[in-house]
């Protein structure tokens, strides 16, 4: 009995020990001096990537999810007559608006609704629908037709190509006739032409819809667009000194904002540490085994390889810059592409890849926010930026020379010039409501700054925003666009 | 069916296949740790050919692995390396973090830190060699690290290279060691009299705690010499001695810290001495 077992024994040891040695033979570096990292990496990209998205919604490994992602309205505004429901992204009641309309917008587009009829119209008819039953999409920066139809309905080239080139909002409104039809309004940014579409679509249950978003926001039904106040053009009587663009949204009253902080990787996680640092490393093509490292006097951590300086400043600042003149990282996977549609694939695809590294939803806090269209000045050349949102609120940066946006890509042709990413986290902080000064005051202040007589500021957009001081700590302020020039107000 | 019998045969046949696996293994690991003989033997002969010397037994069959050392600003914390080189009762003249710019003072001498290196300098007069009853070379190597030793430097981390006199005053370069080896790239200019230092100039850096080894191994040491042969061409020469140490780049010698790389030392008869960055094999001007 003794013998069996001894024997039973030996022989699975020494099966044991075959596997052991052939594992051994096999994944050895000196078997194999290239190592295993394709193998390593193919698994990783096609098994565990796949199993980790499951568990992280946030970050997908195509573009189109991400995409969809980080490309959303900054509000939608249902209008009920003279009653306003504005749902900035973030907010409550957002993603229900926002579902409905671009589920409309994506039928449009592909085709799956009926076009009745499609016609022009001018400026007035397109600002007069606010006044009615109607929603109100605005993504606050121009998106080159075909990134904005891909985001609606998965398809770039549509019908609708031919006359629409840039998009930044549109307007679906409920007819007052007995027709079970409803119009769609879009903006080519382009031309400046606004192409009505009527469309078949069920306009009770539409109605039923609107009517419950609008409940969803008492607080907000008193706002009028600068229009409604004749803001937007000059008054025959007096001196305008400022005016708004006519969708402006204009909040008279002082506002308060919830006091937010800021935290950094080290602050939960000890420290990014070298396997972090070495996998961001990798992301940015930069060989851990052949490069310098050292930590400057600002106690910055910068990795430099023959082409690029990779640096991580004490402030979570995470920055990439290619050498001058070097040929910069290729984050197209060698297929190139000089449009906005490619850039952004690239752009959205690196910024995945990055986040995919960082704990918690950072993901899913960001959006883009710069104008997306072809960079008719020099081909294939692209900034395209991101901001961290808290509540639908960005968050911005204040440098030496400006205020930064949380991610900050530069790519000519496909390959990454630079990259700059805040490596930080924003949540409210739990303190006191901050109060922000109103809107006219902000407006006052940028006349006293800029106004030149018989020149008035034309805004063409004002929004609060967080602004990370030097100091670490954040402070809303009024964000102005004038010719196409941001303006932070300080008080 | 005996599956007693069956179970032997299976157990002689694992066992005999454990024996081969393990015999590959090792002569595997064995072979991939050292350069083999034949590319010794063509490097010598290519390197002949274009008129360098060297002897096989100069070249180290050995593969060695690839490390860094992460060195740290003897300055990193001003104030505390002030106290270690003027003494505790050392006065704070000039402090400016943001541009890295310090003073201090003491009995002892002055100490200025800035984004370019340090200075030191003793505020005692000082009493030059008598030219008729100098120290030798290396009486006076260890009477000045012992010195050095006095101001904080740790003398086991400090070699002396490039010592000569002048005035009655040695004048002499230290760079530092780690683990025996030195770090070329970072050194300070050292200005001795009878008494003890003079001045002190340039950089220092001390090994960290942190040494993180990698996987890899270094680039074959024949790579680097055909490297070499390729870009001889001048004069016949003869290698003296191979070796390997470290290198920082002086370009980031303004630093908190550093990662010093391995490099190939490679010296000739006629003085010359070539180093190479051990992990890519490029020259290092």
């Amino acid at each position: 009995m003794v013998k069996k077992v001894l024997k039973n024994l030996t022989l699975v040891c020494s099966v044991l020990l075959t596997v052991v040695l052939v594992c051994q033979i096999w994944f050895s570096s000196s078997f194999l001096p290239g190592g295993y990292d394709f193998l390593i990496s193919g698994f990783k990209r096609h098994v565990i990537d796949p199993i980790v998205s499951l568990f992280n919604p946030g970050v997908a490994n195509d573009f189109s999810q991400n995409f969809k992602t980080l490309y959303r309205p900054e509000k939608i505004v249902v209008n009920v007559f003279s009653q306003r429901g504005v749902f900035a992204d973030g907010q409550e009641g957002f993603q229900e608006a926002y579902n409905t309309s671009n589920d409309i917008m994506g039928k449009l587009l592909s085709g799956e609704l009926t076009v009745k009829s499609r016609e022009t119209v001018d400026m007035d008819t397109y600002a007069s629908l606010l006044k009615g039953k109607s929603l109100y999409v605005d993504y606050g920066k121009n998106c080159d037709y075909s990134l904005f139809s891909f985001n609606a309905c998965g398809q770039a080239q549509t019908g609708f190509s031919e006359e629409l080139s840039v998009v930044r909002d549109y307007v679906i409104s409920l007819h007052d006739t007995i027709m079970n039809d409803v119009s769609i309004y879009v903006k080519d940014q382009k031309s400046g032409n606004v192409y009505r579409y009527i469309v078949e679509l069920d306009k009770n249950s539409l109605d039923g819809k609107i009517t419950e978003l609008i409940n969803l926001s008492p607080e907000n039904s008193f706002l009028s667009y600068a229009f409604e106040l004749n803001f937007h053009k000059e008054k025959a009587d007096t001196v305008s000194k400022i005016l708004f663009e006519p969708m402006v949204l204009m909040e008279l009253n002082s506002t308060k904002l919830p006091a937010v902080s800021g935290r950094k990787l080290e602050d939960f996680d000890d420290n990014i540490d070298d396997e972090m640092m070495n996998t961001i490393l990798r992301d940015f093509s930069i060989n851990t085994r052949t490069m310098w490292r050292y930590t400057d006097l600002t106690d910055a951590r910068v990795f430099v390889e023959n082409d690029a300086t990779l640096t991580l400043y004490p402030n979570g600042l995470l920055e990439y810059v290619a050498e001058d003149g070097g040929p910069g990282l290729d984050i197209s996977k060698g297929e190139g592409g000089d449009d906005i549609y490619d850039a952004m694939n690239h752009a959205v695809d690196f910024v995945t890849t990055i986040c995919g590294h960082l704990p918690e939803n950072y993901f899913s806090h960001l959006r883009l926010q710069t104008d997306m269209v072809e960079n008719t000045d020099s081909q294939g050349v692209y900034r395209i930026c991101f901001d961290y949102l808290v509540d639908g609120v960005p968050v911005r940066h204040k440098t030496g020379d400006g205020y930064a946006h949380t991610i900050e890509i530069e790519i000519d042709n496909g390959r990454l010039k630079s990259y700059r990413q805040y490596l930080k986290f924003y949540e409210k902080s739990g303190e006191p409501e901050i109060s922000c000064m109103a809107m006219m005051n902000a407006a006052d202040l940028l006349v006293d700054a800029l106004y030149k007589e018989g020149e008035p500021l034309w805004i063409q957009r004002i929004h609060l925003c967080y602004v990370e001081n030097e100091a670490g700590t954040l402070v809303p302020q009024w964000n102005a666009t004038i010719n196409n020039q941001e303006h932070i107000i300080q008080e | 069916m005996n599956w007693g019998r069956a179970k032997t045969i299976l157990i002689v046949m694992f066992l005999v296949t454990d024996v081969f696996l393990l015999f590959v293994l090792m002569q595997t690991k064995f072979s991939a740790s050292k350069i083999p003989e034949k590319t010794i033997r063509e490097t010598v002969q290519f390197l002949g050919k274009k008129q360098i010397q060297v002897q096989p037994d100069q070249i180290s069959k050995k593969r060695i692995k690839s490390e860094n050392i992460f060195m740290v600003n003897f300055f990193k914390e001003p104030e505390s390396a002030a106290k270690k080189i003027l003494g505790e009762d050392v006065i704070t003249v000039l402090q400016n973090p943001a541009d890295y710019e310090y003073q201090f003072e003491s009995p002892r001498g002055k100490l200025h830190l800035h984004d370019q290196g340090f200075s030191y300098v003793s505020s005692k007069e000082a009493v030059p060699y008598n030219i008729d009853s100098l120290p030798g070379a290396e009486a006076a190597t260890s009477f000045i690290t012992d010195a050095l030793q006095g101001l904080g430097f740790d003398k086991a981390t400090v070699s002396i290279v490039n010592l000569y006199e002048q005035d009655g005053f040695y004048h002499l370069t230290a760079v530092p060691v780690c683990g025996g080896v030195n770090i070329y790239g970072i050194n300070m200019h050292i200005v001795a009299d009878s008494e003890g230092i003079v001045t002190l100039e340039g950089h220092w850096f001390i090994a960290g705690e942190e040494a993180k080894g990698e996987e890899e191994t270094l680039l074959d040491i024949t790579t680097v010499l055909t490297e070499l042969a390729l870009k001889h061409t001048g004069e016949p020469m003869v290698i003296s001695e191979i070796g390997t140490a470290y290198y920082a780049s002086d370009d980031f010698l303004g630093s908190l810290e550093i990662t010093a790389v391995p490099i190939y030392v490679i010296k000739d008869e006629a003085g010359g001495v070539h180093l190479f960055d051990a992990r890519v094999g490029s020259a290092i001007e």
